[in-house]
């Protein structure tokens, strides 16, 4: 093999370490089907620090705002924050992670490609996947405004989250732990981290929600 | 968990005793929701309706205070999906029987956040997860 030869090798190896650092058995065991719940692992919260002006949004939250009563999706967080059932599926520099609740589809590019400099806020928001070593790395930035939960805990543009996920083995099945840190400048004074514990369960499928309009 | 029939007439005045605490979240009385940071509640009685559907479960029961008023009171659950996994479905309740629920209060009118759902001693159980 002739110099510049390896040149060109060592740039891809490079390339492959930087871009591929997957594990595919962890791959495979995310993409084995539909994780459910089993709670939290003792650092979720229901109390949030909230700003002075994030008060006052809670505050003044009312419940014809809240899209869930018109089964609209109301976007990150709040699309994990039911504990819905969830499944993973990795094809090319795409992650998909479906959630049963209110059937949303959400997309997590995982080519290292940067962010647009006009992209718009939305309200699953922009995510981009990474791993370090086997635990997957996602962060969104981009989502438009609302509320973290159905109680009117507010979000900003400004919110980033970044959640992880770890699969294990434990009592002889596997589980996903996810930790998610919501930042918000604008509502909350510190950083807000969850944890959650999923199980798989092979014997599921996530079912169709036929979301009916909730009059009050 | 089965309840004897004293038990769950004790129960309604816990649950009159318990909702005696919410207005003292008065900075909060515009959230139509729940507080869940209140003491859990629990509530029994007789179900007028119950709806099977998504987003939420809801049960509404009327109960019967220590005056002998009736009063109508929203049983929220959670998803219908979660409980068809747990084993229910739209026969699961039915008008007439009775139920006893513990969660968390509504900030405002006769609404339970339900962390466990009993019917007819035991007929049906469910409990969140």
């Amino acid at each position: 093999m002739g110099r510049p030869a390896c040149i060109v090798f060592a740039v891809c190896l490079t390339h492959v370490q930087l871009g591929a650092l997957a594990n595919p058995q962890v791959i495979g065991k995310l993409e084995a089907g539909v994780w459910t719940s089993v709670g939290g692992l003792g650092t979720s919260t229901r109390e949030y620090p909230l700003t002075e002006s994030g008060r006052q949004r809670f505050e003044s939250f009312r419940l014809d705002r809240d899209p869930s009563l018109q089964c609209i999706p109301p976007g990150m967080p709040r699309g994990f924050s039911p504990r819905s059932p969830m499944d993973f599926s990795f094809e090319g520099d795409t992650l998909t992670i479906r959630y049963e609740t209110m059937d949303v589809v959400r997309t997590i590019l995982m080519d290292g490609a940067p962010l647009p400099p006009d992209a718009p806020h939305t309200p699953n928001g922009h995510s981009i996947g990474q791993w370090t070593g086997d635990t997957l790395v996602i962060d969104t930035t981009h989502l438009s405004a609302g509320e973290v939960n159905r109680n009117g805990i507010p979000k900003s543009e400004r919110m980033i989250i970044r959640e992880t996920y770890d699969v294990e083995d434990r009592n002889g099945g596997m589980v996903v732990i996810i930790r998610m840190t919501l930042t918000d400048p604008e509502n909350f004074t510190e950083p807000v981290t969850q944890t959650e514990m999923f199980e798989y369960r092979p014997d599921w499928e996530l079912l169709p929600f036929e979301c009916h309009v909730t009059e009050y | 968990m089965r309840m004897s029939v004293l038990a769950r007439i004790a129960a309604v005045p816990i649950f009159l005793a318990a909702s005696a605490v919410v207005p003292a979240q008065a900075h909060h009385s515009s959230v139509p929701w729940y507080d869940l940071n209140a003491d859990q509640i629990t509530v029994t009685g007789v179900v007028r309706e119950f709806q099977f559907i998504n987003p939420h479960v809801y049960i509404i029961i009327d109960v019967t205070g220590a005056e002998g008023q009736v009063e109508e009171w929203r049983l929220e659950s959670t998803s219908r999906n979660r409980m068809m996994r747990a084993g229910w479905n739209e026969d699961s309740v039915k008008p007439g029987q009775t139920v006893t629920a513990t969660g968390f209060p509504a900030w405002k009118g006769n609404g339970v956040d339900t962390e466990e759902i009993i019917v007819d001693d035991g007929a049906m159980v469910w409990k969140r997860q």
